[in-house]
């Protein structure tokens, strides 16, 4: 009966461990840039993102083909000349919250939070730290963040003759629906 | 003299004018395009799981015709379609064909079209994103008109 018990709270424990993982494949990543000339936004609908709850661990990939764009020019230069989305396939970023103990998974809430990692686009891998917000919901986590990056960073030149219409700072709004992730 | 400046200024307002589309060009509706691949959800996802690289190189820049159970729907605009085990293919919806998404509910067999983006796959022990499977990514899709 005692060892019943002892596998029963592994069990628990072994539950609850892996209800702590949520994840999308239809996460939303938008980017905004904005120039004297130009604003520019695009948006990529089909963002895969876990979150390890126990962890702390986040992580998100982005499949830059994805990024839809108002005007085809635009779309196509990104593409092409911008990011090599060819060559390089997809961003992707690997990090964590810097205080895991700051959400409390079973209990519905918002919480402010701030992920530190590392974020690989173009082929340049950079530090990259941003704020956002977890909402805790029915047991689903809604991720919001926004920040802004430099396309030098990540070795994106910007032509002189479009200079006025692409800006080197790109806002980026992340908006996720995580749903706990069974198995 | 007369002649050449207006012809002049006629190959210079048509130059400007194609220039001016060229600028303002919407992307193209790929849903009513003719497609380049015709498949079902399980059998494009089996074809990733038997051999991703060579799945990831036939397809690329093609439309596909795609027609699968809806597992999921994202008011932001995708719906997941079931495929082969546990792997799905995720279809981004045109920003333009949003509408379509009333039409679209779990459980139902619908025809989606759209390009081809990319996959994700399971990858090293240390890659969170291996715990989901093999995911196939479309994107720019809207409902076909075999629905």
């Amino acid at each position: 009966m005692k060892r019943l018990w002892v596998v029963a709270a592994v069990l628990c424990m072994y539950s609850a461990a892996a209800q702590e993982r949520f994840f999308t494949k239809t996460g939303t990543v938008r980017f905004y840039s904005k120039a004297p000339m130009e604003d520019i936004e695009a948006v990529n609908n089909t963002v895969t993102a876990v979150l390890d709850g126990s962890s702390g661990a986040f992580q998100f990939a982005v499949q830059m083909k994805g990024f839809q764009f108002r005007k085809a020019l635009m779309q196509e230069h990104f593409n092409e000349n911008y990011v090599e989305s060819e060559k390089y396939p997809r961003a992707e970023f690997r990090g964590a919250l810097t205080d895991k103990a700051a959400v409390a998974y079973g209990k519905d809430g918002t919480y402010n939070v701030v992920v530190k990692g590392r974020l690989s686009l173009h082929g340049i891998t950079r530090e990259v730290q941003a704020p956002g917000t977890l909402q805790v919901q029915g047991g689903r986590v809604t991720g919001k963040s926004n920040f802004t990056i430099l396309l030098s960073d990540y070795n994106i030149a910007i032509p002189a003759l479009v200079k006025d219409k692409l800006s080197n700072r790109i806002t980026i709004t992340i908006d996720l629906d995580l749903e706990p992730l069974k198995g | 003299m007369k002649r050449i400046i207006r012809l002049f200024l006629g190959l210079l307002l048509v130059t400007g004018l194609i220039l001016l589309w060229q600028y303002n060009r919407k992307p193209p509706e790929l849903s009513a395009a003719a497609p380049d691949k015709i498949t079902t959800a399980t059998a494009l996802t089996q074809n990733f799981d038997a051999d991703a690289t060579a799945a990831d190189k036939d397809l690329q820049g093609k439309i596909i015709r795609i027609t699968g159970q809806v597992q999921r729907v994202d008011t932001g605009g995708a719906v997941v379609l079931a495929g082969d085990g546990a792997s799905e293919v995720v279809v981004g919806l045109d920003t333009r064909h949003l509408s379509a998404l009333k039409q679209i509910t779990a459980g139902k067999l619908v025809v989606l079209q759209g390009k081809y983006t990319g996959y994700q796959k399971s990858g090293s022990a240390d890659d969170l994103l291996a715990a989901l499977g093999t995911t196939v990514h479309i994107s720019a899709a809207g409902l076909s008109s075999e629905n």
